[in-house]
């Protein structure tokens, strides 16, 4: 017994040890995160009426209606505020609570239309490292020749949390058939959202045409067991990278075949990234500089100021990095630019992992990766 | 949620709540999908979606699609999407929104709605004094849709069809099978329709 609880020790307090230094990069990335991909949010829920009002069990099922749109205005700006608070590094512990809180409110009535969006690890992410150092500074943070900067315990509760979550999704479909080989699971999901949801995208309707049953019941088995997986993974900080690598491979096929995406999920798998390898680099030490120079300066008046500024950008304009996209490019590829960089940075891991396991050596140009990170 | 200690020499003294904490995240991991087995999803929970069962029968798949045919004050007629409708509401929530307009009687209800077919599942006693669940109980049975909601198709019927004023609008349901095995071919079954009259929307 007493050697359970010490390698359940070891594991809590010690497993991700390695991660720490790239907390507070990781909240600048997270924070960035809100303001390119989630910020404005909730502004639609104010153009339907209550008869839409369905509830979930939760804290809305003591409403009969939505709040009145000035509401969700209010949460945009604090949420704004938060977030902006977490990117410059000022009272993180209360800014990345109030991320989650606010999150947590505007996420629950938006999913009292009776449809929840499964993205609970951007609430998740915010209120356990709301425990860790990830308010520090950066450089000092990377700093190899400082003490540990501070616990591991926040990132593997996380990555258990991640675990869990996955699981969640793997468990209904290991009870309703999906290794069932009569059935065809994933082929099945691309029809219903090909013709139903009407997400018509290009490999989709190239898939639909294929006739490759094996490829499809490969897809269900290998879809459950990347799912299954993260739980005994979690246990091993490699394979937890291992699998969010693969996961990420995974979530960017679902994206185009099916028009379906996690972004969320992409971001959270983020905290296991080596980010402090980042300083390596001049110009990139540069701005990390920049930041903590910025942090060590901030307070709650310019907070205040510049928070209510970008509140009124992004009331009157929207996303401005959509806005802008949307004029230049007809359309917003934010997406599929983030979908890309985190397939490159989990293929350069999975590919420096396969030649640490084979050849025991790095390439040259894997190895200069400043953010593909040895575990 | 215990305060972090600032390094780790100081970790031995939280240590004690930060295992209980590990504890609670897993006992209520599994006590959640004890709820959700047998009550239903709750929010917040921590829960990634599970895609259900495959609606794969005899290698064939059924889906149920609406169309939503509108017709206008001058006689004219037009034939829209439920995506087109709802473009103002994320894709995802397609399938809520559309509810409302499902024929009565065909409104797939798991959970605790007092009303509904699992009404004498744990807890719908409880439910029923519950102001939001009783009324998404009653929506969930209601053979015609509110005044609020009629004005709401009025006006979003009018940004789409800025020329011309909706009188009715028709959501007919259809049930597609695709044959898996046959390149993709389908039939289709019309099962349903739900029809709103516009005319006196907004004196209603």
């Amino acid at each position: 017994m007493r050697r359970i609880v010490d390698a359940l020790d070891r594991w809590i307090f010690s497993a991700y040890d390695a991660c720490v230094r790239s907390l507070p990069f990781y909240r600048v990335i997270f924070a960035l995160f809100l303001f390119a991909v989630v910020i404005p949010r909730y502004r639609w829920i104010g153009g339907f009426p209550d008869a839409f009002f369905m509830p979930p069990v939760g804290p809305t099922m003591f409403f009969t209606g939505f709040p009145p749109p000035v509401f969700f205005h209010a949460v945009n700006l604090l949420l704004i505020a938060a977030a902006f608070a977490l990117l410059v590094g000022y009272r993180t512990r209360v800014a990345s609570l109030a991320v989650a809180g606010l999150l947590l409110v505007g996420n629950a009535w938006a999913y009292s239309f009776g449809k929840i969006d499964h993205d609970i690890l951007l609430i998740v992410v915010p209120l356990i490292l709301a425990a860790s150092t990830w308010g520090r500074p950066l450089i000092a943070s990377a700093d190899a020749s400082e003490p540990a900067p501070g616990p591991s315990w926040p990132v593997a509760l996380l990555a258990l949390t991640i675990a869990l979550a996955m699981l969640s999704a793997a468990l209904p479909k290991l009870a309703t058939g999906w290794l069932d080989p009569s059935t065809s699971a994933v082929r099945s999901t691309l029809l219903h959202n090909f013709y139903v949801n009407e997400r018509h995208t290009a490999l989709g309707a190239l898939l639909l045409r294929a006739d490759l049953p094996l490829l499809w019941e490969l897809a269900d088995y290998a879809t459950v067991l990347l799912e299954a997986g993260f739980v005994l993974a979690v246990f091993w900080r490699r394979g937890m990278r291992m699998f969010c690598a693969l996961a990420c491979f995974f979530h960017a096929g679902v994206y185009l075949v099916m028009d379906i995406l996690f972004l969320q999920n992409l971001l959270a798998y983020g905290v296991l990234v080596d980010w402090a390898r980042l300083v390596r680099r001049p110009e990139l030490r540069r701005i990390a500089l920049a930041l903590d120079e910025l942090r060590s300066r901030v307070r709650l008046l310019p907070v205040t100021g510049i928070s209510v500024a970008l509140f009124a950008v992004y009331a009157g304009w929207g996303n401005p990095l959509r806005s802008v996209q949307r004029m230049l490019l007809g359309r917003s590829v934010t997406a599929q630019l983030l979908v890309a960089l985190a397939v490159a940075i989990a293929g350069v891991y999975l590919f420096r992992l396969a030649l640490r396991t084979g050849a025991g050596r790095a390439s040259g140009w894997a190895a200069a990766s400043p953010i593909a990170g040895a575990d | 949620m215990p305060r972090p200690p600032d390094a780790q020499s100081d970790l031995p003294a939280a240590a004690g709540r930060v295992r209980l904490l590990f504890a609670a995240v897993v006992v209520g991991f599994v006590v959640q999908l004890g709820f959700v087995v047998g009550v239903e999803e709750p929010y917040p929970a921590l829960i990634l979606p599970g895609f259900g069962r495959p609606p794969t029968t005899d290698g064939a798949v059924e889906l149920e699609r609406a169309e939503i045919l509108v017709r206008f004050r001058d006689g004219s007629t037009a034939r829209t999407t439920p995506a087109r409708l709802f473009a103002n509401a994320p894709g995802s929530f397609l399938g809520a929104l559309t509810f409302h307009f499902r024929p009565p009687g065909d409104r797939p209800a798991r959970d605790l709605a007092p009303g509904g077919p699992d009404g004498r599942r744990p807890g719908a006693r409880i439910a029923e004094r519950i102001p939001g669940l009783a009324l998404r109980s009653a929506r969930r049975t209601a053979s015609t849709v509110s005044p609020e909601m009629r004005r709401w198709l009025q006006r979003r019927l009018a940004d789409l069809y800025p020329d011309r004023r909706a009188t009715a609008a028709r959501f007919v349901w259809y049930r597609d099978r695709y044959h898996l095995e046959r390149d993709g071919e389908h039939q289709r079954e019309r099962y349903g329709e739900f029809r709103v009259e516009l005319d006196h929307a907004s004196n209603r």
